[in-house]
């Protein structure tokens, strides 16, 4: 798996690709709890070339997005391939994101 | 309307004109050779055989334009209709009914009205076709009502030979009865009836001239089959009440007998045990899924949804699925019922299953309660779906607390119907959706199943 971040204004964009499961998900960890140093209001994560992603790699997301929306901000996921999208809808977990199609839409989303 | 629905066998108000019928068969078969034997005829007996026999006239005409059933087919031509009521009930009704009418021109000819009481058996028989009612009540009616009608006929007849024999040589003139009312000759005339009938013969009553001797044969005769008709009915009605359970328990005694002679354990056999007598109470040990698998796929989904309605509102899937898929869904689940104490999933197994409760309780089995609140699930509740969804290994067990019925949803199963139908995608997002703060919860604490 390889993680990349970049502050954008407020926002912070990471960016992940290949396989999100129990071996790399402290990767993740550690990444997203280093840039919430710089306390950034939003946070997109463009998942465009993530390929697979495990219940640990679910369990990043949702234990983040509890701490964004309790600082009030917004956690944005963009270009969720099929198989990842599947697997948040049918955890139930979908309707929890904001989830775009494009990047473009996502920074959109987050005044960008 | 009110024609209409008198024209279908299973209306209530057929059923109401049945039972119309029934009584005025069975007050011809009681009261009529009561009244034929009295020494006069009161206006009242005239008004009510003669209104008796109009309804008889009605329900001819109803009969000529009823639909009826044969082989499991409803058969509605005006022709075919007319030509099953001709070859069936036409004579005993035009007789039975216009027989009244002819007391005018023959005395006796009112004895034919006695063919109305045919109705009575027509009646029961249908109902029983219908299997509206028990089959085994209406028989027992059937068989009753034609033992107590025999009875009274032989009473009547009775009663006919002593009035008709010379006075001093009959039966109620030795029996001192001649002064008595025409009640009372008759009730003693039944009373022989029925002990000679019974083989009691107390002898108080006993045939002298050679018509009584012919007729008290006859009737012991009769008596003899009669009462071995009507005990050998009695013992097959009390041998089919308890067959069905007396067969399951034999079964499943045998199945016992088999597992503890390999070493199965009392504890287990006596789990096995409240196990069948739960899965009794539940379909009177009729396997549901054999006698849906020999339905005709055409009517299979028709009677799950109906068999299954009380089970099926609860659960999501098919809250959220269109008939067609619903129905698909009904056919392929497959239904499993968990004893107290089992597992229903079991850790450290890949997640192939998602399991839809529609009856009991189950719980997760950890050592620990999630944010202080054992999780557990109920009926409309599903679990299984983190473990099936993700591909992954579960990492806890779900143990069944009481009886638990559930519909399976298997990996295979699924994919395969992924591939045929592609609503079936937005129907689990939907039911998934009610799901998310459960599975939030689990997947916080780590827990996949």
């Amino acid at each position: 798996m390889e993680t990349r971040a970049e502050r954008i204004a407020s926002c912070v964009l990471i960016t992940v690709s290949g396989e999100l499961d129990t071996t790399t998900a402290p990767e993740l960890d550690a990444l997203i709890n280093q840039e919430s140093q710089s306390n950034p209001e939003n946070y997109i994560f463009g998942l465009g070339d993530m390929e697979y992603i495990s219940s640990v790699g679910l369990r990043v997301f949702l234990a983040q997005l509890k701490k964004v929306k309790a600082a009030g901000g917004k956690m944005i996921l963009a270009e969720l391939n099929d198989e990842v999208q599947e697997v948040f809808d049918m955890a139930g977990f979908a309707p929890l994101f904001e989830i775009h199609t494009s990047l473009a839409a996502a920074k959109a989303a987050a005044g960008i | 309307m009110g024609l209409k629905s008198l024209l279908n066998e299973a209306s209530p108000q057929r059923i109401c004109w049945d039972i119309l019928q029934i009584a005025s068969g069975s007050i011809t078969a009681f009261f009529l050779p009561y009244c034929l034997l009295s020494p006069s005829t009161s206006q009242q007996q005239w008004d009510l055989w003669i209104t008796l026999s109009v309804i008889g006239l009605l329900d001819a005409a109803i009969q000529l334009q009823t639909p009826y059933e044969a082989r499991g087919e409803i058969e509605t031509s005006p022709t075919k209709i007319r030509q099953h009521y001709y070859s069936t009930w036409l004579a005993s009704d035009l007789i039975g009914n216009f027989g009244t009418f002819a007391i005018s021109l023959m005395p006796w000819a009112g004895c034919l009205q006695l063919l109305r009481s045919s109705q009575v058996f027509r009646v029961l028989s249908k109902w029983e076709n219908l299997q509206t009612t028990s089959p085994l009540l209406l028989r027992i009616c059937r068989y009753s009502f034609a033992l107590l009608m025999i009875t009274n006929w032989i009473s009547a007849a009775w009663l006919w030979i002593g009035l008709n024999e010379k006075s001093e040589a009959s039966w109620i003139a030795r029996a001192g009865l001649q002064s008595h009312s025409h009640a009372k000759q008759y009730l003693m005339s039944v009373y022989w009836s029925v002990t000679t009938l019974a083989s009691v013969g107390y002898g108080d009553i006993t045939p002298k001239t050679n018509l009584e001797i012919i007729a008290a044969i006859l009737v012991m005769g009769a008596g003899v089959l009669l009462f071995a008709f009507a005990i050998g009915n009695v013992v097959a009605f009390v041998r089919q009440l308890d067959n069905g359970k007396s067969e399951y328990r034999i079964r499943e005694a045998g199945m016992r007998r088999y597992l503890s002679f390999n070493g199965v354990t009392p504890e287990t056999l006596s789990r096995l045990r409240r196990f069948s007598d739960y899965r009794w109470g539940q379909s009177q040990g009729v396997d549901p899924n054999q006698i849906i698998r020999e339905l005709p796929a055409s009517i299979q989904s028709e009677v799950l949804t109906e068999i299954l309605q009380r089970s099926i509102q609860h659960v999501p899937l098919f809250q959220h699925a269109p008939v067609a898929l619903r129905n698909r869904l009904l056919i392929l689940l497959r239904p499993q019922i968990y004893p107290p104490g089992t597992s229903i999933l079991e850790a450290d197994e890949p997640g192939n299953e998602i399991v839809f409760i529609t009856h009991g309780l189950a719980a997760l089995e950890t050592t620990e309660a999630i944010e202080d609140e054992a999780i557990e699930f109920r009926p409309g509740e599903y679990f299984g779906d983190l473990s099936f969804f993700l591909k992954e290994v579960r990492n806890s067990s779900v143990v069944a607390k009481t009886y638990v019925e559930a519909f399976i949803l298997q990996r295979d199963l699924f994919d395969n119907l992924m591939k045929q139908d592609s609503r079936l995608h937005a129907v689990l997002q939907a039911m998934a959706s009610g799901q998310s703060s459960r599975n939030q919860l689990l997947l916080m604490a780590g827990v996949i199943i």
